[in-house]
Parts: C-alpha cells; structure tokens; sequence
C-alpha cells in the first residue's frame, strides 16, 4: 500500500512551517512522527497533496516545570513522556498512558500532539489530557491562542485547530494524586475497545476512550461522584449522555456495559 | 550400512543440535521469495471484487502498454 | 528529493520519491532485503530497524523522514568477521526462530529493547515485544532468547 503523490516540504523552523500552511491552506498537513497520519495514506484515506514535515523541529520537544502546570512541546515523543521524571512525580497519569500507546516502535514516533491533532477518539493521550483538564497551545499566522481541552475534540478525527495552525504545546496541572488507566482489547498492541482515565484529584475525574465520536469525560459518573455516590453507583451511569460507536469489536450495547465495569475498576483502583 | 560407517556417524540421538540454517536467517542474509528480484520480471496485482456475491458480467482486456496493462472485470449486483 | 542517510555505517545519498517508504528505500534503492514486509500495515514488526538506536516500523516512515538519520538493519547487526551479536547468536541457540520471517524484526526489536531496559525480566520482554507478531514459535522461545541474550550482553559479551 503507496500513498498518493504528494509535494514534501521540510520546515526547518516553525515560522516557515506556519508559512507554508498559510500558503497551502488546507491541502496541507502536517507530518510529526507519522504514526496517525501515514496508515491513513497509505489506505488511501487521508490524500493531502502537501505534507508539511514539522519532525525535525526539536525545540517542540520537551517536559518543563511551570510552578504549577507541566508544559509539553507538542513534537515530544511517547517514549520521551514514558519516561520523563516529572510527569513520573507530578503527572504520572500521563507517562502511564503514553507508555501503552501501541507499542514501543510506535512511541518511539509517535507525538503527543501529532495524537492530539488526529483528534482519534479511540487513542489514549486524547483521553488522559481530557481527564486532566489540560490546556492546549496553538500558534498561527495571527499569533497564538489557547484552548482548553474540553473544547478542543470537536467531532471525528476533528479538532479546533484551523487549517493554518500549529498545535504547539500541551500544558496540565500536576496532577501527583491516584490515577488508574484501564483499556480494553483484545490484542496486546490494539486500540481501546473501550478504555477508561480515571484520578482521584478531588474533584475526581473521569474519561473514556472509545465511547462517542470524540474523546469524552463520564460527566454523569463524575456528578454521581460529586454528589457523594459509591463507586459502583456512579460506574453505572458511565455511558449517560453518550452514543457509542458499534463496530466489528464490540456493539454498542456492549461498549455501554464495558465502560459501566472498567469505571467501576477504575474507580475502586484509585481508591473511590 | 557397515558398522565403520556407523559408528563414524555423529550421534543425533537425544544430541541438540542447531539448526544449519539459521545463521542466514538471523543475518538477513536468506531470501524469500519477495527478495529475489528478476531482471525483467513482470509483475501482478490481484484486484477483487468488492461484491461478496456477484456475478462477473464482463472481462475486457485493455489495451496500452505492457507495464500498465490490465484486465478489467466489471462485477453485477 | 535527495535523502541522506548510513545504513548499517555506509553513507548512501539518493533521489527518491517523496511517498518512498524507508523498508522500500532500503529494500529496493539500498538493495538490503534482510528488512521483511510483513502486513505492511504497522501491525506485525517485521520491518523494524534501528533509527538511531531505537526500533522502529520501516513501514510507517518516509525514506524522507530519515533523512540525516543514522540506520541499522539486520545486515548491521554482525561483526565484520561474522561473528554473530548476542542477540542473533541467543536466538540461534534457543531455537527462536523457525521460518525466519519475523525474525530480523524481531531482532532489532530486541536489540532496542535490551539497550532501553539494562535489568530485564520476563514480563517487560513479553510487553516490549507487543509490537512484533511470530506465527510459528509461540513466542516462548524467543522471550527465552531475549532474556538469555541481555544476561550475556550484562556480563560483557561485545554488542
């Protein structure tokens, strides 16, 4: 399977790759590590006529320390949050789930914010940044602005983000409380059925993978919670509100049911 | 079979032995048959239908040159 | 578009198609066909490598995109004189291989894996190598393999 043709352009800083997209608008995308974008060429699904290569704009690449917040260049790697000491200490959630990404010839690719701009709802950082009340960066031709994770996952495979934009940087409130990650597949190297991000930081919060067109928060499970419900109470209105998908995996009647006992696991992991 | 012969045999029997060809399977160095690439090969794609029960209601052979000819079956419903 | 790269210690230089796949640019521009396709669809890990040390799925990469990078393939692994890397020689020995497809895949994958986790043990083998498929051995023998080869590379055979 060979993509479509297509014109390559490196940016070797992220002025020029913003130039190039204000130039080419939406016939261009951009390429990070590739790992969401390329199988989707190579099926023939996504035939952009420009790729933009922002992978080599290191300076995209970190985990930072901003008092009370942790800052992550949108280019940072999963294998790079896996094991990054202060998400360990601060937001161990987040190097827990970018550690079950794939596998590890994907996280050694694949980047949070190529995840995030694909905007799958069944990937898991979109879920755990969801969980964690992040805040996302975008930066543009007019300059840069800041979207808060809850707005961001828009539809299917759609964001926020403009044709003419970056995602630049991905910041979230330490978070060093209890937290669980339960996914469900069949396959060890598989996408969530259903996956579930649970933390314990009051007010506890929980996000589902896989459960409607976007990532989602378990909103009536996290009111439940909030007004006091058990566990096992508040695990059963996981699905409340929401419309999963029903595919060769799983129907959804039985993605209901999964997300009512991986909250339920979740919930109790972390001690609610 | 004398017995000389045999007993200059090595012994198999209950003996590990390793395998004489895995050397050129872990160097990359054996090839299959994907890896054998014949001068003036000519090669082939299989398209199927995209009907799981159809008829074939027509085969047409294209005409064009030979690196892009291609039979064409066009599939009833 | 002209991409740079060494392979296995050669610089090569070509001008390639934009949409190259880098298992196709080392298979057929390079002419090293260790590197198997397997599923092509990032899935089975036959065409691991090494970019820079770390494994990853020659499949689901650009030639492009290594660009500049620094490339090892099954071809790579030996030393000059034949000697086997421990991990070939580990395979070799615990009979973790039988048609071989999977193989070369299944060794950088190792070697990647080795180099990431100095003290491993039996799970972090069986969860590291998720990302590469083998139909014939059951995988028991080549967690065996993996597990025999980081002891020896520990106790200071050369890589």
């Amino acid at each position: 399977m060979i993509p479509a043709a297509f014109d390559y352009q490196r940016a070797s800083t992220l002025d020029e790759a913003l130039s190039i997209l204000a130039d080419r608008g939406e016939d261009a995308k951009l390429l990070a590590g590739g790992h969401s974008l390329l199988p989707l060429m190579r099926l023939r699904l996504a035939t952009p006529a420009v790729l933009v290569d922002i992978g080599g704009l290191r300076d995209l690449s970190y985990v930072q320390d901003r008092g009370d917040e942790v800052a992550i260049g949108a280019l940072t790697r999963h294998r790079d949050l896996q094991i990054s000491e202060l998400l360990l200490n601060q937001v161990p959630v987040l190097a827990h789930v970018a550690g079950q990404v794939g596998d590890p010839q994907v996280r050694h690719r694949g980047t949070i914010g190529g995840s995030l701009a694909h905007g799958d709802p069944a990937s898991d950082l979109p879920a755990a940044i969801l969980a964690l009340d992040g805040t996302l960066c975008a930066r543009g031709t007019s300059g840069e602005r800041t979207i808060p994770a809850t707005e961001f996952f828009t539809g299917f495979l759609e964001t926020a983000l403009r044709p003419d934009e970056v995602l630049t940087e991905i910041r979230v409130p330490k978070s060093p409380g209890k937290f669980s990650f339960k996914k469900f597949n069949r396959r060890a190297q598989d996408w969530a059925i259903v996956g579930v991000v649970a933390l314990s930081d009051s007010p506890a919060r929980v996000a589902l993978v896989n459960m409607a067109s976007t990532p989602v928060r378990a909103s009536a499970t996290e009111a439940a919670l909030a007004a006091g419900a058990a566990a096992n109470e508040a695990a059963q209105r996981a699905s409340e509100g929401l419309e999963p998908p029903s595919d060769t995996n799983a129907t959804t009647e039985f993605r209901r049911h999964l997300a009512t006992v991986l909250v339920r696991r979740a919930l109790e992991e972390v001690g609610l | 079979m004398s017995a000389t012969d045999l007993a200059a045999r090595p012994n198999v029997v209950g003996t590990r032995m390793l395998r004489k060809e895995d050397p050129e399977l872990l160097t990359g160095e054996a090839r299959f048959v994907a890896d054998l690439m014949v001068p003036g090969a000519c090669h082939m794609a299989v398209l199927r239908s995209p009907y799981a029960h159809a008829r074939i209601a027509s085969v047409r052979l294209l005409s064009g040159p030979v690196h892009a000819r291609r039979d064409r079956c066009l599939y009833r419903c | 578009m002209q991409v740079r790269m060494r392979v296995n210690g050669t610089e090569y230089v070509h001008e390639v198609e934009p949409r190259l796949l880098l298992v196709y640019y080392l298979r057929e521009v390079v002419g090293l066909t260790g590197t198997n396709v397997g599923c092509d669809t990032s899935s089975c890990g036959a065409c691991t490598v090494l970019l820079d040390g770390e494994s990853v799925k020659s499949c689901t990469m650009l030639a492009l995109q290594a660009d500049g990078a620094e490339i090892t393939t099954i071809e790579g692994l030996a030393s000059p004189d034949g000697t086997l890397h421990p991990v070939q020689e580990a395979f070799r020995q615990n009979h973790a291989l039988q048609c071989g497809y999977c193989t070369p895949g299944m060794v950088m994958a190792a070697v990647s894996l080795i180099r990431e986790h100095p003290d491993l043990d039996e799970a972090t083998v069986r969860e590291g190598l998720e990302g590469n498929l083998c139909r014939c051995t059951g995988y028991h023998n080549i967690v065996k393999a993996v597990l025999a080869a980081a002891s020896a590379m520990s106790a200071g055979v050369p890589a």
